[in-house]
């Protein structure tokens, strides 16, 4: 089952309507919404949830322009008013990639809207003498074949075929339908990220102010984000849990979905008991 | 039919073998400190003998961090030159006006180069290369709205008196009123260059810019820029004016066809490996804009396999005088272009053969060249 609903200019798509409890995935940078194996696994799993993906704007189905956000603190903003709409209770976030960094953000800045954090090798700290490798150097992360996913993805994952059912029909459609997709998803990162790249110098102490239950799960093969990036985040939110999955790089919700779903639904129905 | 002489301004050492990216992160120490500025003055010298030589105007441009490019301020270039001629137009292409803080600083510096060469600078306003977002820390999705509003708020400047308050997306200024205005009313010509992008064609051509196609593209695909430009003038204009269209390319002129290669080619394989590579820049141009340049798969001068490859795609005009003089001719003929912009010196092509290939054009071709399109070439369109 899959509805789409609009939260203040924001698009949610709805993969699961079980209850109160609401879960909200924010893809990564490559703008993952629909087919998801692991948001699906989850979703079978947490059958007392509604689980739902944002589409990002300017993305995939959304009707929003991308221009929306200007910067990071646009989107905190936006997703803010989002998460209100969407709820009187409290949501949990999971965010992946730029979804880690937005979901990180939003907990940060609304520690009492969100109940539930898993962070998947979120971008949006710096951690010195630690290159991250950027999504907009050489030919980033618009072409499959560049080295930031020679970085990402070094298991080499199917990510043309991952994508597919998150392409809009028209890109399907078209020769240059995947590169589209992803140039949209990287325009949207170049609006909040491009400089300072992909972090919030404020971010490293705001997250001290983050009140719920976190997950860090990070794929230690990343080259994109190395893990001394998750350790960056383990040590300053207040008691978050941290799980390494040795074999993955960058999109390990994406590599290893049934096994993270596992793992992500285990941690929420502790915090839920 | 107005001829520029252009120049890179290159630095001429890079060692073919040096691997990576040729542009923002290429290490600096392969500068030579010591020889920089000789070089710089020998590239100005270049430029400045064109007025003697007869030609009507030279251009300088903008780039960052790179050996394809190492002036970063053609606005003090171009005060340079302003100060060490008397005639020719001074073609300032750049500046990458999203690059500057405030577009007011651009309407100053060309306007105080205007002032003091008596009226004698074209402003052509450039968005900046991708390579420049990277050095500049700017957001490359910015780069068109940044764009069309610091051109705009130049031209206001320019011509509305001030002071007035300019509240717009980027740029924030309580009180315009520049002191330091150009000679030239209403303001300097305008040039803008393009890579065929319908939306830059458009602006040129409701504005009265002149458009400036860029090079280094295979001829096929730079001959779709100028017929989209010209279609688009004839549709608005009803007819035709060679003087709002600029093409730029290497020339290089010897006593003989095979003499010209001979000395030539090595350096024109050294520039094409100085090209950057490839860097990211979301949002830069418009899914229109970057779906086309896909669908063409256009080749650049710096994909050139070989001598024939160069011949064949127009990416350099060599030879004897009689060769190059056929060959310009069609190239005008073919692109409609009322200014020609000749980029004499390439790669790492020594001093002494930039001005003796300059001085055999302007002796040998140009007089041919004037006397062939004295009001520039008509339009197939017209």
């Amino acid at each position: 089952m899959v509805t789409q609903t609009n939260y203040a200019d924001l698009r949610l798509e709805k993969i699961s309507d079980g209850g109160s409890t609401q879960i909200v995935y924010f893809p990564s940078i490559m703008g993952e919404t629909r087919g998801v194996e692991f948001v699906e696994a989850l979703a079978s799993r947490l059958k007392n949830s509604t689980v739902s993906v944002l589409e990002y704007p300017g993305c995939g189905a959304s009707t929003s322009s991308s221009n929306i956000w200007k910067t990071v603190h646009d989107a905190v903003y936006d997703l803010g008013r989002m998460l209100d709409m969407l709820s009187d209770r409290s949501v949990i976030l999971i965010g992946a990639s730029i979804g880690g960094w937005l979901a990180a953000e939003v907990a940060a800045w609304y520690p009492r809207k969100v109940r539930g954090l898993v962070l998947a090798n979120g971008f949006g700290l710096r951690v010195s003498d630690v290159p991250a490798w950027s999504p907009f150097f050489e030919k980033g992360s618009t072409e499959l074949d560049s080295a930031f996913y020679a970085r990402a993805n070094p298991n080499r994952l199917d990510l043309a075929k991952t994508l597919d059912p998150s392409l809009k029909d028209e890109e399907r459609e078209g020769p240059y339908g995947l590169f589209l997709h992803l140039l949209r998803v990287q325009t949207l990162a170049s609006r909040i990220g491009f400089n300072p790249v992909m972090h919030d110098t404020d971010l490293n102490a705001r997250l001290k102010n983050i009140l719920c239950p976190t997950l860090i799960l990070w794929g230690q093969a990343d080259g994109v984000l190395p893990p001394e990036y998750g350790q960056a985040f383990a040590d300053q939110i207040p008691g978050a849990e941290r799980v390494g999955d040795l074999g993955s790089g960058h999109f390990p919700l994406l590599e290893k979905p049934q096994e993270h779903a596992r793992t992500v639904a285990d941690f929420l129905s502790r915090l839920e008991a | 039919m107005q001829v520029f002489a252009f120049h890179l301004m290159p630095w001429p050492d890079v060692p073919a073998d040096f691997p990576g990216q040729r542009a923002v992160t290429i290490p600096n120490r392969l500068v030579d400190r010591d020889r920089l500025g000789v070089i710089i003055n020998q590239y100005l010298d270049q430029l400045v003998a064109c007025e003697d030589l007869g030609l009507d105007g030279v251009a300088v441009n903008e780039h960052h961090q790179m050996p394809w490019g190492l002036i970063g301020s053609p606005n003090l270039a171009a005060a340079m030159i302003a100060m060490r001629t008397k005639r020719v137009k001074i073609l300032v292409l750049g500046p990458a006006l999203p690059l500057y803080g405030s577009p007011l600083r651009v309407a100053e510096e060309i306007a105080l180069v205007d002032q003091v060469s008596g009226g004698r600078v074209i402003f052509g306003s450039v968005i900046g290369g991708p390579p420049e977002y990277h050095v500049a820390g700017i957001d490359p999705s910015e780069a068109r709205g940044r764009f069309n509003e610091a051109l705009d708020l130049i031209l206001e400047a320019w011509t509305r008196p001030g002071p007035f308050e300019h509240y717009g997306e980027y740029y924030k200024l309580q009180h315009v009123n520049p002191w330091l205005l150009p000679l030239q009313r209403p303001h300097p010509p305008v040039w803008v260059p393009g890579a065929g992008s319908p939306e830059t064609i458009d602006m040129c051509v409701e504005k009265g810019f002149t458009y400036s196609a860029l090079p280094f593209f295979a001829k096929e695909f730079s001959d779709q820029s100028f017929t989209m430009f010209r279609r688009k003038f004839m549709q608005v204009n009803g007819q035709s004016d060679p003087s709002k269209l600029s093409m730029l390319v290497p020339v290089y002129v010897s006593d003989t066809d095979e003499a010209a290669r001979r000395e030539y080619e090595e350096h024109f394989f050294y520039f094409a490996g100085l090209h950057g590579g490839a860097f990211s820049t979301p949002g830069y141009a418009s899914e229109k804009g970057v779906v086309r340049q896909m669908s063409a798969r256009p080749a650049f001068a710096w994909t050139a396999k070989d001598w024939s490859d160069v011949e064949e795609n127009a990416y350099a005009i060599v030879g004897s005088p009689k060769t190059v003089l056929e060959k310009l001719s069609q190239r005008i003929d073919e692109t409609g272009a009322g200014n020609l912009m000749c980029m004499f010196h390439i790669g790492n092509l020594p001093h002494e053969k930039v001005i003796a290939s300059t001085e055999m054009f302007a002796s040998q071709v140009l007089p041919a060249l004037r006397k062939e399109f004295p009001c520039g070439p008509a339009w197939r369109e017209a």
